[in-house]
């Protein structure tokens, strides 16, 4: 089989995660748009902790790539409240992901914590996605959502989005961190 | 904590793998992204391929259905489609006090976006030794050589 000398390598002590941008929301419906990502890593890994600007019952994140909103966009969820689960998807869509965050009305302080992995995506295969959510809506109602997402594209990520379904953006204080991870010899 | 790079290629082979991996972390990450798997994806640690010492347990989606499987072998994903990707974590790989676990989560496409799955799987190898090397199985897949596996080691602090 074909294998790798993993203790003959020179990786160095470097750390794989390295910090690109982050956005932190000081004005109720704001968002973050990252463009002109670095195309030297191997990964891409966005740590979003949020709450929804908009005051409907139930609201979700969901992300948006090279601003293409052409329907090539397609994902698959599994998600758990409380004492059920759904499973569901959507093809032919223009966005990614749809993962459940706190609104307007819960609890004022209350915000879900979410992380984005793309993986491959500078390469010119089609892009695939996972997103991981833990949130706490209330004393009773926790959620947890996990996603495959595929961007039927062979384009490299540049630029991507992330945004909250039912619009109004993101309450103040939401934060986006946006990281490569790179890979021995990058 | 601080995940460090180890090593890394290109995938181009049905099973590919890492020998003389570090002893010196606490916990191995494999991150792959490849295309066009077919069946089941297995991960073997020291060259040992005796399915009845591992066990898996899985679940996730697929479309709008719940994926429930079990087996007495190293599976941490299933797949027929032509993009695919993991993580895979492995804590305690270097304690011989412990049996090893692993915990996969995977995201794959069967069909250019009609279906997609996401799954979470649990291995266990029923074995105390350190791991020294890994491998992972495509299982026939023809591997496309616009993928990478790669693997990164946590730091205790």
């Amino acid at each position: 089989m074909p294998i790798s000398l993993a203790g003959n390598s020179a990786a160095g002590t470097k750390g794989a995660y390295i910090p690109i941008t982050s956005y932190t929301v000081t004005v109720s419906g704001n968002y973050p748009i990252f463009t002109n990502i670095p195309q030297t890593y191997t990964d891409l890994v966005v740590v979003c902790y949020t709450r929804a600007g908009s005051s409907s019952s139930t609201d979700y994140v969901v992300c948006g790539i090279n601003q293409d909103s052409s329907a090539i966009h397609s994902f698959t969820y599994v998600r758990n409240t409380t004492s059920s689960y759904t499973v569901s998807y959507a093809t032919n869509a223009t966005y990614d992901f749809l993962q459940n965050h706190p609104t307007q009305v819960n609890a004022s302080g209350l915000f879900g914590s979410t992380v984005f992995e793309f993986f491959n995506y500078t390469s010119s295969n089609y892009k695939t996605g996972i997103g991981k959510t833990a949130g706490d809506f209330d004393t009773s109602n926790g959620t947890a959502v996990m996603t495959a997402s595929l961007y039927s594209s062979t384009s490299a990520i540049t630029s991507l989005i992330i945004a909250n379904y039912n619009g109004y953006g993101f309450a103040v204080g939401s934060t986006f961190y946006l990281y490569g991870v790179r890979r021995a010899g990058q | 904590m601080t995940m460090i790079p180890i090593a890394s290629f290109a995938t181009n082979g049905t099973t590919q793998g890492f020998t003389n991996i570090p002893q010196n972390f606490v916990s191995l990450q494999l991150r792959i992204s490849y295309t066009n798997g077919a069946g089941f994806q297995n991960i073997y640690f020291n060259g040992d391929n005796t399915a009845t010492n591992y066990y898996s347990n899985q679940y996730g989606g697929e479309n709008s259905a719940i994926n429930l499987y079990y087996g007495n072998f190293p599976f941490i994903g299933y797949t027929t489609g032509p993009v695919n990707s993991y993580i895979v974590d492995i804590p305690d790989y270097n304690l011989t006090s412990k049996y090893k676990t692993a915990l996969a989560s995977f995201v794959g496409d069967n069909n250019s976006g009609s279906t997609s799955l996401v799954t979470k799987t649990a291995v266990l190898w029923t074995s105390t030794a350190a791991i020294t090397s890994l491998a992972v199985n495509f299982n026939g897949g023809a591997i496309g050589a616009t993928g990478v596996i790669s693997l990164y080691g946590w730091t205790g602090q």
